[in-house]
Order: C-alpha cells, then sequence, then structure tokens
C-alpha cells in the first residue's frame, strides 16, 4: 500500500463578486466546490474538466499558491494551511508547479540561468559556484544545452521555454509537482517531445504529479488516476483503465465521446450534450450537471448527488448510480 | 467530372520583414470541390492560415504581398480582381470563420446587427426584411431564442454560442465556399462537438465547400473529405482522408500521427519528432523536413521533391517515393 | 543522428569560447548601436566637461564684478557679453552648468530612491502598509509648493545659510516634492505586475519578499522610472529656475541657468539684450533634450527583447 503523500479534503474556493457603489459583496464565484482525494507517492493524479470546471484553482489552492475557502490540505500528514510564512517557504522545495503559459511564466528580463537557478540561490542551498554546474545539469535534464543558460526566454521556441520551466521546478528536487495543463499551449509534435520527458522523470525521480489538463488522451497516456470535475465539484475518480472502460457519469461519458479521434473510419456513438457550460457564478440546483444531461431525472434538479465510491477505488457523483 | 469551385495554383505569399524574406506559403497548390471539405492540417508556423487568408487578399501588405500563382474561384482569378469585385465576393460566396469568435465580432454591435449588415451589403432587401433572414440564420446555428439573441451582444455570450453567431454571420448570405480557420480550436472539446457536427448539417443543407485549417488530427478526420498536410509553407502530402489515415507516406504525416497519443491506444513512450520546426531564416537546404527526417538520404539534403501523384488522388513529396512518381 | 549530435557540440563549444557578456555590456553595446541616443549622450557629455573646466580655463573670475563695462555686447573680449553687474557671461554661463546639474541630477536621484522604494513597497504588500504610504503620498501631492518653499527661503535666511549651502538644500527639497509621483507610478506598475504568472511562480519557489521585489518586480519597472527621471531631469532644472527668481534657490553672485534666464525678465531687456538670456535658455534645453535621448536609449538598451 502506497504512502499518501497529499490529502485534500473538502476543499473550497470562492471568489467573492463585488457591486454597488460600497463595492459589497453580491455574489460568489464557486469555483471549487468541496472536492477530496489523494495522491499517493509516486502517483500521477489527472485532473481533468472542461474552462471553468475549477482544475486550475484547485491546483493552486492545493499548493497554496490561492487561499483556500475552507477545507483542509494536507501535505505528509502537515496541514500546509496551519503553516507560518517560514515554514511554508521550506515546504515550497517540496511542492512545486509547471505552468501552462510557457510565454509568461518565464521573467522576460531574467537569463535562463538565473530563472533556473534562483530558488537554490535564495534558499541557501548552493554556494554561488555550485549553482551554475547544478543549472547546466538540470538544463541538460530536461533536454536543453546546458549553454543556453546565459540566453533570455525570448530567443527560446514555446517547447524550449515549456522546458525551462520544468527544470525551474525540478532543480529543487521535489517531491510533488503540480503541472497545469504544461502542453495545451504546445504544438502536437512538442507535445509529445514534453509527456515523454515528464514521464522520464518521474520514473527517474519517483515524484507524484497532479496533472490538470483539458485533453483526454494526453491524460489516459500519462496519469495513473484521473478525477473529472464539472463546475468545481469532482464529479467522477477512478483508476485510468477503469475510468476510459468503464465511467459512470453521463459526464465523463459524453466528454470521452467528444474527443475527436485521428481515425475516420472510426464508429461515432457520439452523445452531443445540449446547451452551454452555466456560469460558476450561478450553478444549477442539484446536481450541477442536470441542465446538459441527456439522462436527468427530477431528482437531478432538486438534490445534489452524494459523492460516494460505487467500486473500490471509483467514486461517482450521480443520482443514476 | 465535377467542376472545381476553387482552384489554388503555385500561390506565393511572402513577407518582407527586416531579417529578411519570409516565404509563408511557397509554391501552394490544391482543389476544392463544391460541397467538399478540405482540411489544411499543420504545426504553428507551417502557413496554413496564410494560405487561407491569402484566398480572400486579407494578407497585411505590407509587410506580406501575393508573389505569384493564380486563385481561381469558379474559373475567376481572384487575384487579379478589383477591389469592388473582391468586396462583392467576400461575405457574400467566400465566407470566413476565424479562432477566436471573440475577437472577430465586433463587440459593440449586436449580434443581430452584424449579421444584417453583411446580408443588406450583398442582397438587395430591405432592412425588416434582412432582420427577419437575420434571426432566422440565428436559429438555424442552434442558438436558443434567437429574438433576444439577436439583440444581445458579443461580451453576453458564451464561447461556443460566439462561433455559433460567428458561423450564423458567415452562412447568413449562402456563401458557396467558407473558410474556417482554426474554428473549434479555442472551444472546449464537448462544444467542439456540437460546433463540428452544425457544420457538418449546415453542409449538406447549403452544399458549401468548406476550407478548414486546423492542427488537430482528430478533427480532420472527422469533418473533412480531402486532406493537405503543410510543413514549413509546403503541401507535403495530399488525399482523400480515409486514404491519408490508412497510408500515410510523408514521414512528417507518419510522424504527426504517431505523436499524437489516441484513447485507448496504450503506448509506452509517445513517439516524437526529433528537432524543432527551421526557423523561417534559415531554412535548410533541399527538403525542409530532412534534419528532422529519421529516413532522409542524401538526395534530401540536396534538392527540394516535388509533391507528386504516388496513388490515384493521392499525392507526396518526397525523395524516397521518386519511383511510385516516375511509375506515374 | 550521430552526426546531429556531433554538430550540436561544436556549435556548443563555439558558444562557449565566446565572449561572456554580463547584462551591462550588453546593454551598453546596444546603446552605442542607437545613434540617437548616443548623440545625446555626447551632447551631455560636452556640456558636462564645459561646466567643469570652463569656468578653471576661463581668465574671467564668474563673480568679478567690472561696473564699467555692464550690460556690454558680445565682443572679442567678453564672447557673451556681460551682464548687469560687468561680470563675463559665458564663465558665468559655464559655471551656472555646475549648478543646475548638479540640481538636476541630484534632486532626481532623491526623487526615484525615496519614490521606487517606497512604490515598490506599498505595491508589493498591499493592505495596511499600501494605505499608509498612499496617504503620504496624497499629502505630500497636497502640500502647496510654493508657501512651502517661501518658508524654507525664509527659514534659510533666518539661519544665514551660505549660499553654496542653499544649493544642497535646493536639491533636497526638489526631491522631496516630487517623490509622490514617481511613487505612484511605480506602485501601478507593481500592482499589475504581480499578477504576471512569472510572480505567481517566484512564490511557488518559495523565494524571499525583498527578492522578488528588487530582483524580479524592480528590473521590469525601469521602464517607466528611467522615462520619469529623464522628464524629472528637465522639470527640476526649470524648478530650480523659478526659486531662484523667488530668491529661494541660489542667490547672487552664484549663477544658475534659471537664474540667468530670469535675471532678464521685462519685455525692453528681454529685447536689447539678448545675449544675457539666450545662452542660457539654449543650455536648458540642450541638457534636457538629450537627458530625454539617453534616457529612450537607456530603456530600450535594457528591454532583452529589443534587438536592435
Amino acid at each position: 500500500m502506497q504512502e499518501v503523500l497529499v490529502k485534500v479534503e473538502k476543499l473550497k474556493k470562492y471568489f467573492p463578486i463585488t457591486g454597488g457603489v460600497l463595492q459589497r459583496m453580491v455574489g460568489q464565484v464557486k469555483a471549487v466546490e468541496d472536492i477530496s482525494f489523494d495522491i499517493k507517492k509516486g502517483e500521477t493524479l489527472g485532473l481533468v474538466g472542461e474552462s471553468g470546471c475549477g482544475k486550475s484553482t484547485a491546483g493552486r489552492a492545493i499548493l497554496r499558491l490561492q487561499e483556500k475557502t475552507s477545507g483542509n490540505v494536507f501535505f505528509e500528514g502537515r496541514d500546509i494551511y496551519k503553516l507560518k510564512k517560514k515554514q511554508l517557504r521550506e515546504l515550497r522545495l517540496d511542492m512545486q508547479i509547471i505552468f501552462q503559459d510557457p510565454y509568461s511564466s518565464l521573467n522576460p528580463r531574467m537569463s535562463v540561468g538565473d530563472t533556473v537557478g534562483e530558488s537554490l540561490l535564495d534558499h541557501g542551498i548552493c554556494s554561488k559556484k555550485d549553482i551554475k554546474d547544478r543549472v547546466m545539469e538540470t538544463l541538460e535534464t530536461c533536454g536543453l544545452s546546458p549553454y543556453q543558460y546565459r540566453r533570455y526566454p525570448h530567443e527560446f521556441s514555446g517547447g524550449q521555454r515549456q522546458r525551462i520551466g520544468i527544470a525551474r521546478a525540478l532543480i529543487l528536487n521535489p517531491k510533488f509537482i503540480v503541472a497545469d495543463e504544461p502542453v495545451s499551449a504546445l504544438d502536437v509534435s512538442i507535445q509529445s517531445q514534453i509527456i515523454n520527458l515528464l514521464t522520464k522523470l518521474q520514473e527517474k525521480n519517483g515524484f507524484s504529479y497532479l496533472f490538470i489538463s483539458h485533453d483526454l488522451s494526453v491524460v489516459q497516456h500519462i496519469c495513473h488516476r484521473i478525477g473529472v470535475m464539472y463546475l468545481g465539484s469532482m464529479v467522477e475518480i477512478a483508476d485510468k483503465k477503469e475510468l476510459f472502460e468503464n465511467p459512470l457519469h453521463p459526464y465523463t461519458k459524453a466528454l470521452l465521446s467528444a474527443v475527436p479521434v485521428p481515425d475516420p473510419t472510426a464508429k461515432k456513438n457520439r452523445i452531443i450534450l445540449t446547451g452551454d457550460m452555466p456560469s460558476p457564478a450561478n450553478p444549477p440546483s442539484g446536481c450541477k450537471f442536470h441542465t446538459r444531461c441527456p439522462y436527468a431525472i427530477k431528482r437531478c434538479s432538486e438534490e445534489i448527488p452524494e459523492y460516494r465510491e460505487v467500486v473500490p477505488g471509483h467514486c461517482v457523483a450521480c443520482h443514476l448510480v | 467530372m465535377a467542376e472545381y469551385l476553387l482552384q489554388v495554383k503555385n500561390l506565393k505569399t511572402y513577407f518582407y520583414t527586416d531579417e529578411g524574406v519570409v516565404k509563408a506559403v511557397d509554391d501552394v497548390s490544391f482543389n476544392i470541390k463544391q460541397g467538399e471539405t478540405l482540411a489544411i492540417v499543420g504545426e504553428s508556423g507551417c502557413g496554413k492560415s496564410i494560405t487561407a487568408m491569402s484566398i480572400m487578399k486579407l494578407i497585411p501588405s505590407p509587410p506580406g504581398k501575393i508573389e505569384g500563382g493564380e486563385i481561381k474561384f469558379k474559373g475567376k482569378d481572384i487575384i487579379k480582381l478589383s477591389d469592388e469585385e473582391l468586396r462583392s465576393l467576400r461575405g457574400n460566396k467566400i465566407s470566413v470563420i476565424f479562432q477566436e469568435p471573440m475577437t472577430s465580432l465586433n463587440p459593440v454591435f449586436s449580434i443581430g446587427d452584424q449579421i444584417e449588415e453583411s446580408i443588406m451589403l450583398h442582397k438587395n432587401i430591405s432592412k425588416v426584411e434582412a432582420k427577419k433572414q437575420a434571426i432566422e440564420m440565428i436559429k438555424t446555428v442552434g442558438i436558443p431564442r434567437p429574438e433576444i439573441i439577436a439583440d444581445s451582444y458579443p461580451h453576453e455570450l458564451s464561447g461556443g454560442m460566439k462561433q455559433r453567431a460567428m458561423i450564423a454571420m458567415a452562412m447568413a448570405c449562402d456563401p458557396e465556399l467558407l473558410l474556417a480557420d482554426e474554428p473549434t480550436t479555442a472551444l472546449d472539446v464537448t462544444i467542439q462537438a456540437q460546433i463540428l457536427e452544425l457544420m457538418k448539417a449546415l453542409q449538406k443543407k447549403f452544399n458549401t465547400a468548406i476550407l478548414l485549417i486546423t492542427h488537430d488530427l482528430g478533427v480532420v478526420a472527422e469533418t473533412a473529405d480531402y486532406v493537405a498536410v503543410m510543413y514549413a509553407g509546403k503541401i507535403v502530402e495530399e488525399a482523400n482522408v480515409f486514404e491519408l489515415f490508412k497510408n500515410p507516406s510523408h514521414p512528417y504525416t507518419i510522424g504527426l500521427l504517431k505523436s499524437k497519443p489516441i484513447i485507448n491506444k496504450q503506448q509506452d513512450v509517445l513517439y516524437s519528432i526529433p528537432g524543432q520546426v527551421p526557423s523561417p531564416h534559415h531554412m535548410p537546404k533541399g527538403c525542409y523536413f530532412n534534419p528532422r527526417c529519421e529516413k532522409a538520404i542524401e538526395k534530401c539534403r540536396q534538392e527540394q521533391p516535388k509533391l507528386s501523384e504516388i496513388n490515384s488522388g493521392h499525392k507526396v513529396a518526397c525523395w524516397l517515393y521518386e519511383k511510385e512518381m516516375e511509375a506515374k | 543522428m550521430e552526426s546531429k549530435l556531433q554538430s550540436g557540440n561544436q556549435m556548443e563549444k563555439k558558444y562557449e569560447d565566446e565572449v561572456v557578456m554580463s547584462p551591462a555590456k550588453l546593454a551598453w553595446k546596444k546603446f552605442k548601436k542607437n545613434k540617437i541616443a548616443m548623440t545625446g549622450l555626447i551632447i551631455l557629455v560636452i556640456i558636462l566637461l564645459i561646466s567643469i573646466f570652463g569656468p578653471i580655463l576661463s581668465p574671467y573670475n564668474m563673480a568679478a564684478i567690472d561696473l564699467t563695462n555692464t550690460t556690454g555686447e558680445p565682443s572679442l573680449v567678453h564672447l557673451l557679453g556681460t551682464d548687469a553687474s560687468g561680470r563675463d557671461n559665458l564663465t558665468r554661463v559655464m559655471y551656472a552648468g555646475r549648478i543646475s546639474l548638479a540640481v538636476g541630477f541630484f534632486s532626481v536621484l532623491i526623487q526615484v530612491v525615496v519614490g521606487v522604494g517606497l512604490g515598490v513597497i506599498a505595491g508589493y504588500y498591499g493592505g495596511i502598509i499600501d494605505s499608509i504610504i498612499m496617504r503620504l503620498v496624497d499629502i505630500f501631492s497636497c502640500l502647496p509648493t510654493l508657501p512651502i518653499l517661501m518658508m524654507i527661503g525664509a527659514l534659510m535666511l533666518d539661519l544665514k545659510v551660505r549660499p553654496e549651502n542653499k544649493m544642497y538644500f535646493l536639491m533636497l527639497i526638489i526631491g522631496l516634492l516630487s517623490w509622490p509621483g514617481l511613487c505612484r507610478l511605480v506602485r501601478g506598475e507593481i500592482l499589475s505586475l504581480r499578477e504576471k504568472e512569472y510572480m505567481q511562480a517566484a512564490e511557488a519557489l518559495g523565494l524571499k519578499d525583498s527578492r522578488k521585489m528588487f530582483k524580479h518586480l524592480l528590473p521590469n519597472t525601469a521602464a517607466i522610472i528611467i522615462v520619469s527621471a529623464a522628464l524629472g531631469v528637465g522639470s527640476a532644472i526649470l524648478t530650480e529656475s523659478g526659486l531662484s527668481f523667488l530668491g529661494l534657490g541660489v542667490t547672487v553672485p552664484t549663477p544658475s541657468w534659471g537664474a540667468l534666464v530670469q535675471s532678464v525678465s521685462d519685455m525692453d531687456s528681454l529685447q536689447s539684450y539678448p545675449w544675457l538670456w539666450i545662452p542660457a535658455g539654449i543650455c536648458i534645453l540642450l541638457t534636457v533634450v538629450s537627458v530625454n535621448l539617453i534616457g529612450d536609449g537607456l530603456r530600450d538598451a535594457l528591454d532583452p527583447k529589443h534587438n536592435i
């Protein structure tokens, strides 16, 4: 039984909407609504969903880059929200993030070497002369030429910049990395390079990933377990094989059938959802998915379905299951 | 033989920058029949969007310029048309849908107004009649409560609805050719599915030909009849959609297909094409793909292969198929 | 594949052999390529040299009065004529350069240090620290500059401050009165930069606040600071001239360009004695323009994306 590294319990993140002359709170965007899951050591948990489902916000709340509204996040048993500033800083060495946009996540005025190595300097991990060696080593591990450390971000392509971002996270030797749509902004042929790199690094170093993405085919390739989010709530979570072979939630089924397959002969039993994603500031009553669900019954609009384990390791929130 | 609606021959669109000439579209030729969908697929920087924009002569000039070739729409060369004649084509016989609906819809006009404007420009009808047609079009693209939406502004609609509105605008005048530049890239996958279904339905209803620009091979497989693969400004492979996915011939096409993770097809390590797209200012000698090609031979480094037929309807630009090309 | 790797390594080797250029050297190289900025720099350096060495090389003392030759026209003996007390104008204009340039640059220095420092802290921490600093900014902005300057002028008179020392007070005062504007600008810029993704990355790396403020945020505000400082130099010189007119700046016999321009103030004198005020005015113009050109050039040179 693998050890649990990260434990998320009933995490909520609401953003206030202010309005009126006095800027009072007139509503809330319920970005993350009561999600719970574990991530074990060496495991990759995928978090999929479409825009507005709250997966990125959840990722940041788990790292405490975004403050939570309620709930708990435990890292190696410690409640990260109870830590003081100095302890949190130390914890950052173990929890890192890779961003989606390789263009805005690097400081345009800092050289690659400085960007990748400054965390070592700031935490006092290495002496100044050792830093250069470590940076060059890490750049090479990430598939970049080590002598590029003097260059600036704008001289690199999107894929290379993403590698720089990965090197920056990697150099601290973290135990847990949140990868927030790390390949979505890249071309297909570069995507595969980066995915291979991330897989190889995990095999070598044994860290855990929270892999956030909207692309199911990528998620299936790299993750061990996958959670599906809709409008802030977790609707289903299961092992990779189980989720793709036996999806239970109607949204998961629709999501899987919506992915275009590069095979013109494939028969499509497509479930086309009606309507658009509702606004997270004004979510539907009961089961949030009921407005678009092809199987919705009366109960779905009245009662929020319970998130429960139906098969060992496979949890769903749906009245019909 | 059905007449070709659009015939593009040896199109060259170059950009003149401070650092040199960028051959964004370098001698590209293809044809589209009425009611057919041709997909041009490639990664960013391959020139597919510029190709579509060239057809409508929407290239920013300077620094861009259509340097050569013919674009024949129903027999008439678009490049040689006057501005007046071009205007009567655009929005009328040839329409465009862009990738980002937010930036292509005018935020200060209502959806209805924008569609009406297009209709009134090309058809000689009254404003009242145009409004009726606009609402009808909004309904056809599957937007609920069309009268209310016609009076709404772009920022009030979701991404999917905005894209539908764009499609309504584009289809309002019953165009014969629709240029769709990455129409679903910015949309969620469930919305993408809706939009692709819509486009297919509209195509059937109006018999519109579609030139679809995309980087997503899955979208290509679902919607296209014919496919052209572009790399560094050139078409490297062209075939009927079934043939392309069954027998991909150009190493780049094969590489692209292999790189994409496919649902329910487990692989340990994803294939990845080594290297990266060459800088437009430092194009390699010979075949542009040769530095990244595992099967490159000496001839590839010296001479550029021409796009030639190897099979009925299947064309490739690759020296590995020299014998097949000669046989034809 | 092998051959590709080999050629890759060869390229790396060549790169390593390249002279390592520090960011400062790189910026200087870019600056040099900018002909307009270099022109500005050359002009400023010439003005500086003339101001420093001119009075030393001049046969006249800038304060030497000669009542036999008051308001004399430019001649071979006095290249720029003489002023109302017979003093050599050219020497005075050159000497005035020292005063005006010193006031211009040092008051801007104070403005930048205080304004940027407080702006970064206010923008970064937000909350109550931001409120306090912004209230300070409001107070300083509302200060009625003229009455205060007059008070200070009167104070200096009372304390019998030596004319030379008045210059230092002047720098301090102008600097302290102009920092609020820059502080607001910098704070605003910091507020928007704070939300950038690379700042989130810095947070995720657990970097110290000081590092985030001074290594990440501050360099990205360099453009605003440089432009503001360049404008500030011009503004300070002009302010100084106004103050001198009110008797709050440097006093006779110490000249400053502003004082020289102000010394001739009625229409009659302006028309009759152009040599008294035009040269000093031109000096102010040249200085302000060249500082602005240098400022623009510097801003472009420091931008790693800007490739000339």
